[in-house]
Formats: structure tokens, sequence, C-alpha cells
């Protein structure tokens, strides 16, 4: 009797646990499949007593350490831009600027023993970008080369590279420029010039029968501005189908029809500007190439010029200070640079602001880029109203966030900010940073819990 | 302003104290009737509210239930009211009589739940702007129990549960402006008792039946497994501790049965005073149910047959178990309920309604006003028996 009562309940409990499982799981599977559904809309009903365990709050008292930095040697060649001009002002001494450039060789047909010269000219387009006092009347020379142009073994030409030229020059202009003028050319006369080597043409000269030896002739241009005359540097468009040396000449028994050979550009790798500075009697008077000054010793400002190679620096001399806690975490890191005020009446401030890592030898290294690769460019807000919030934002949590990331801030890891890669090398444009009212700042967004 | 959501066991705001809403452990008829059940004994139905009730269980009868719930909450500030309907699974109970003086029920319930989602704005500190924040809440506590009761003397039982508690708190905060998020989890477990006493006795033809109950007070065991994510990946805390604690608990009940009349009171008393609740704005406190039922049948109250509907209402207060910066959050709600016969694999289907009401509108605090449906699903022992007699 015992025993049957025992395993009428071993049977009952077996029954119950199987149909306990069936049904929980046809249950439990129910009750995930239609109420599972998460909508939370703007729900905000208890926010007044939630006991939060982040905080974020924004620290910008790191220090920034800024100086300038005299780039050894900016590249210039094949930008398709010719500077030429000469501009001074008390911020930062002159700019000389020469566009260097040669020749391209085409098989020369002789017009005949009937053709008559009549002149020549360089002909050239005035590009948007020129600096300075453009109203005011200039003068250009232009002479030949008396070597040829070579470029170093990386394939460029900096704006520290030199090309000796002839003391002549083969043409001289004094204008009024008019660089926003689209349609409006920029003629230098070279008579003599175009004389010799019309008759040379004429002859069907030897010198004139390959590319070898018409290079050899004819090795090439440089415009150079004449400083005492004038205040601006003024930009052309230096590429083959811009700049032109036309030869114009007639057929003397044929009457008024004038005729005119065409001569382009040669090799855009050859192409390029020398840009020499003279800091004399400014802030930054007597420094050196690679070597950095500090803003506290430049009117805490810091400069930056694209061919001239000034680039400000930035270094955080306190950030090691964060690992002092160890209850954070950095969201967001910014960095803001403001121009010095009233600083940007003749050079206009650049729009696009880019960044680069440098180091202890004040080398640039990398354009910083954003999570895609792409080249971090700053946020320009530009108060054009009271002129008191204008600035650069750079959004450097990459770059904070990768060199902390080892408990360890080196100083001298360092950002350098400047134009895109390209403009750096093909424009003159100026950026003169205010670096203590307000400092230049780093803004951190900083989690704690 | 008004603002809906859905969500799973999402159930309140408030739940983001301590352990969560902590969740009624009546179970089937009870719900139909305030909660009430301390000094019920049925034969009918798994009361685990108190553990000594399953000696009043039918020898020929094994009892399966199995409750879910569906909820529609509107909350109202002073400003804004916003609605939100989930629903769960509530509970799987079992019960039946092992010999003639010792009867078993196990079963799994929550113990509480957390659920809330809230979207806030806190300020940029060292500035004058603000970020958009959301707050989460998940998981809760639950239960699995074996539970018996030893019939000591004809009129009077005696029993425990044996609670096995586990589950987890977790908190989160989230900000998908500047791209972080912290997860805060803390894993709970531990055993806890309820024990309970029940005296039935006979005046005239009517029945009377007296239930104690006492839980006793318990820290639970905790692990915590906080995470921060950004950008640059995630990271584990260390050294990050909550403690949890469940309060002692006693209650006294008194039901009168007359016929198939039932009626009862219930009054229970939570310690929730000596809990600790790291929220600054809240401190726990004494809390005290009262609850009170009625049941009666369709057919009238003597002409009893096993396929007659049942009638139940009820009431229930319920205090805070702590106060928000000097308030408590009251609980008022009344009930009514139908227990249904059916034919069939499930035997009776319990249906009841609650009507609730939530804290205050003040001018930080909300109201919770609520309509629950409970249903409960009670499998008789016939199924069973017919396997018996296969």
């Amino acid at each position: 009797m015992k025993s049957k009562g025992e395993g009428k309940w071993l049977r009952k409990f077996l029954s119950f646990t199987k149909s306990f499982i069936v049904l929980s799981v046809i249950l439990g599977s129910e009750a995930l499949t239609n109420l599972s559904c998460t909508k939370s809309g703007e729900f905000t009903v208890g926010k007044d007593f939630i006991d939060a365990e982040t905080n974020v709050a924004i620290v910008d008292t790191f220090k920034t350490d800024v100086s300038t930095i005299f780039l050894d040697s900016v590249r210039s060649s094949q930008t398709g831009l010719g500077y030429v001009g000469f501009y001074r002002d008390t911020v930062l001494g002159s700019i000389n600027c020469e566009s260097y450039f040669d020749l391209k060789y085409s098989e020369f047909t002789a017009p005949g023993d009937r053709a008559s010269f009549d002149s020549a000219s360089f002909i050239f387009t005035y590009s948007k970008a020129s600096y300075g006092d453009t109203t005011s009347a200039i003068s250009i020379e232009i002479h030949q080369l008396s070597s040829m142009i070579a470029v170093y073994t990386d394939g460029y030409l900096y704006n520290t590279s030199q090309i000796s030229y002839s003391p002549v020059a083969v043409g001289r202009k004094t204008f009024y420029p008019n660089p926003n003028s689209a349609d409006t050319l920029l003629k230098i006369p070279v008579n003599g010039f175009g004389e010799e080597l019309f008759t040379l043409i004429k002859n069907g000269d030897e010198r004139l029968s390959s590319a070898e030896l018409f290079n050899d002739y004819i090795k090439g241009f440089v415009l150079i501005p004449d400083s005492t005359q004038g205040n601006s540097v003024i930009g052309l468009k230096a590429d083959n189908n811009h700049v032109l040396l036309k030869i114009y000449y007639h057929f003397e028994d044929v009457g008024p029809v004038e005729k005119e050979i065409s001569i382009n550009m040669g090799d855009a790798a050859h192409q390029f500007n020398r840009v020499r500075s003279d800091f004399s009697g400014t802030p930054l008077d007597g420094i050196k190439t690679s070597h950095r000054v500090s803003s506290v010793n430049t009117y805490n400002r810091a400069y930056m010029q694209g061919l001239v190679g000034l680039v400000p620096k930035i270094q955080f001399p306190t950030l090691q200070n964060l690992f002092l806690s160890s209850q954070w975490k950095i969201l967001r890191s910014e960095l803001i640079a403001a121009p010095v005020a009233n600083s940007f009446d003749v050079f206009k401030l650049p729009t696009k602001m880019y960044i680069y890592d440098t180091n202890k030898s004040n080398v640039i290294l990398n354009i910083l880029t954003d999570s895609k690769n792409v080249p971090l460019v700053a946020t320009f807000n530009y108060d054009n109203l009271y002129n008191e919030d204008t600035r650069y934002t750079y959004d450097i949590s990459n770059f904070i966030n990768a060199e902390i990331s080892d408990m360890f801030f080196d100083y001298n890891h360092a950002l350098a900010i400047g134009l895109s890669e390209s403009g750096l090398k093909s424009s003159l444009d100026r950026l003169i940073v205010e670096c203590k009212n307000p400092p230049v700042k780093l803004r951190v967004f900083y989690l704690s819990y | 302003m008004t603002g809906s959501a859905y969500s799973q066991v999402t159930s309140s705001p408030y739940s983001m104290f301590g352990l969560g809403t902590p969740e009624e452990q009546s179970s089937g008829f009870s719900k139909g009737m305030g909660g009430t059940g301390i000094g019920f004994m049925s034969d009918q139905y798994i009361n685990m509210q108190n553990p000594a009730s399953y000696s009043g269980l039918d020898s020929l009868l094994s009892i399966f239930e199995v409750g879910v719930f569906g909820k529609y909450t509107r909350f109202s500030t002073i400003k804004e009211n916003q609605s939100l309907v989930n629903g769960n699974l509530k509970y799987i109970l079992m019960g039946f009589r092992i010999s003639k003086r010792l009867s078993t029920s196990f079963g799994f319930t929550p113990y509480s739940s957390i659920g809330y989602n809230i979207n806030s704005t806190s300020v940029l500190g060292g500035s004058v702007q603000s970020f958009d924040k959301e707050y989460s809440g998940e998981g809760g506590v639950n239960q699995v129990y074996l539970g018996g009761s030893l019939k000591i003397f004809k009129n009077l039982s005696a029993g425990v549960n044996a609670y096995y508690l586990f589950g987890n708190v977790t908190h989160s905060e989230a900000s998908s402006a500047l791209a972080y998020s912290l997860k805060d989890i803390t894993y709970v477990s531990n055993i806890t008792f309820r024990y309970g006493l029940n005296y039935h006795f006979d005046v005239k033809s009517s029945n009377f039946c007296i239930g104690l109950i006492y839980s006793n007070g318990k820290a639970l065991n905790t692990s915590n497994v906080t995470t921060v994510t950004t950008n640059t990946g995630t990271t584990e805390l260390k050294n990050r501790t909550h403690n949890y604690s469940i309060p002692q608990d006693f209650g006294a009940g008194l039901s009168f049965r007359k016929g198939y009349f039932h009626a009862g009171v219930d009054f229970e008393r939570s310690i929730w005073k000596d809990i600790k609740f790291e929220n600054p704005l809240i401190q726990g406190r004494t809390s005290n149910r009262i609850s009170l039922g009625v049941e009666f049948p369709s057919l009238g109250l003597n002409k009893g047959t096993s396929r007659m509907m049942f009638y139940r209402f009820g009431a229930e207060y319920k205090g805070s178990p702590y106060i928000i910066q000097g308030t408590p959050v009251n609980y008022y709600g009344v009930t009514m309920g139908a227990g249904i016969p059916l034919k069939g694999v499930v035997s009776v289907v319990n249906v009841s309604l609650e009507l609730g009401q939530n804290g205050i509108r003040t001018k930080d605090l909300f109201r919770e006003n609520f309509v629950t449906l409970h249903l409960d699903f009670a499998l008789r022992a016939l199924w069973f028996q017919k396997q018996k007699y296969m």
C-alpha cells in the first residue's frame, strides 16, 4: 500500500513537471514575442529624482604653450599658381615672391623669307589670389634663366629653391594690377628676345631642332618684382594654357594680316615660386628655420603664413595632470584658436584651417583626420558683427585620446595649425593667432563617474 | 505634453529605487480580493502568501497555476501626462498534498521589477550648456520557492517557503550627443524564508481562519559589473558595489467563511526603515499594508456546484516603503474579479481587474493611475488523474 502510494506521487510529480515545463515555455515565449516591443518616446516622468552616476564637465583650464615654427622649407612646385610681388608690413616684415617656369618645345615651321617680326609678349592670366595693396602700380621684370630648372630627387622644388638667372631683363612692365578681372590679361612685352627667337625660327636654326637643344638655349624665365614699387603680391595662373609667349609677325607682300607664333609654358613640375621673407623689425626677427619662437616672446601672438612657412605650434604642458585621477574619460577634446583682433584686414582669414602633428624638431608630420580618415577641418565661426567670437574650433578628440591611451602625455608630440596641404604650398594666406586674450584653449569634455 | 511607451517589463519610474518595485505576492483568487490572503486556506488554489495554507489543498487535487498580467499606467505630474502599457508573466505555481499531514508548493514569481526609461537633460559642468541624457533601468529580482506545510493538529498548520532570490539591478545612463554610456549591473542572490501559521475554527456554521506570516530581512549577495563605453572603447570599472537588502516582514490575516461566502482582512508590516537607499533623496520607512476582500458564488451562497462562478471584490492600501524628500508614495487600489469555471485542461480562469493609484502629484513627484488585468489559469487534478487511470 505504501509503495503504491509512493509510485502514485512520483507519477504525479513527473506529469506536473512535464506540464510545468511545456506551459512555461509556451507562456514565456508568448510573453516575450507579444510584449517585448520597447518604444521609449519622450518619457520624462521621474527625471527629478534620478541619482546620476555620471557627470560631464567642460574643462578648459589646461595650459597651452603656443609658439611659431619657421619651417625649413615649403614645397612650392607644381601648384599651377605663380606669385610675383613684394609686400611689406610691420606685422611680418617683407615677402618677396618670384615665379619660375620654362617653355614647352614644339617643332617650329619657318614662316618664310617675307615674314617680318612685329612684336613679342608673355601673356599671363590673373588668379584670384592676390595680396596687399593691388590698387597701386607695381613693376615686374622678366629674366631669362641661366641654368635649367632641375627638381630635387623627391621631384619637387621649394620656396627656398634658387635658379640663377641673367641680370639683364628681357622684359619689364609697370602696371596697375587688376587681379579680380577675369578677362584682363597681363602682357609683358619681350620684343628684343622675341625678335631674336623669330630670326632663329625663320632661319631654321639648329638650336630649335629638338627639345633638348631648345631647353638648353631657352632654359626658362623668372618673374621678379621691383621691391621699390607698389606693395602687393599678385597671383597668376601658371599652367600650360595660361602662360604663353606670343610672337607676332606679318608678311610684307600680303598686307596687314597679322600672324603669330605661340609657345606654351613647359613642364608643370618645373613651375615653382621662390618666397623670401625678411622678419627684420618684427617680433619674429632672428627666427631660424626649423626653430620656434614662443608666443610669450612675440607679444602673445603666433603666426601662420602659407608659402612663407610659418606655422603655429601648440603644446599641452599640463595634460599629464589628467592621470592624477582614475575615474574619468575624455569624451571630446576641442582646440579653439582665435585670430588677433583687427589682424585680417589685408590678409583675409582663411575659412578652411587644418591641423597637423609635429615633433620636437618642428617638422610637420601628418595631417590630422577624423574617424573617416578625412582631413580634419576647423569649424570656422566668423563674428562679423562684434568681431569677438571669431574663432577656429578643431575636434581633436582622436589625437588626445590616442595620446593619453598609454597613460602618458608626450609634451613634444604637439599640434600645428595651418592651411591644407595644397594651401600651404600654394597660398600666402595668413593667420595671426591670439595667445593671451583669449589664449588658445584646449576644451575637454570630461566624463567622471 | 503627452507621450506613451510600450515596453516589456517596464513598470514605473519609481522602480529606479532599491531593488525596484516590490511585487505583490498574492495569486489567483486573492488578486480579486485586494490581495487579501494571509488568513485564507483554500483547497482550490495555491496561496503562496501564507505557506501554512498549503495544508488546505485537497488530497485529490493537484494544482498548477499560471498568472499573467497586462497593465495600463498613466503617469501625471503637475505639468504633463504620459502613459505606458506593459505586461508579462506573473507567476507559475504548483501545489499538492504529499501525505495526510504534509503538503507542498513550489513555483516561480518575481520579487521586484525594474523598468524605466527617462529622457532628461544634464548640465555640462563648467558651462551654461546642457546635454540630453537618457536614463534606463531594467532587471529585478526573481524568486523560485519550495514550500511545505505541516498539519500539526486538526486545526493548526505551520508552513515555510524557502526562496532562492536571484536577478539583477541594472541602471544605465547614456548620452548620444556625447557618445557615451554607463551600464551598472548588480547581480543579486540569496536564500530567504517565509514562515506561516494557520489556525481555523468553527463558530456554529461559520468557519474562521487566522493566519500569521513572518519573513526575516536579509542583505543580498551582490556582485557588480559596471562598464563605461565611449568612442575609445569599453572600460570595466572595478571595485564598485551597491548594497541591497530585503526587509523584515510580518503580517496577520483573518478570514470568515459561511457556505460559499468568503471574506477576509490582511494586515502586513514591512520594515523598510532599516534599509538604506543609495539615492540621497530616498529614505526607507515602515510600510503597512491593509486589505480586505469578499468572494461569493453566482448561484446563491449555499447551492454550490463545481461549475459555479465566483465573484470577488476587494480593496487595498499599501504604505510607501520609502519617502521621497519627505513624501511617501502610497498605494490605493480596488479590485473586482471572477473565477470562471471551464471545461477542459484549464479548469478555472480567475480574472481580476485592479484599479490603483500610486503616489501623488506634487511639485517634484508624480502619480501613477493604473488598470491591471490579471489572468490566472488554474489547472486542477482531473487532468492528471485521467493519466493516472489510463
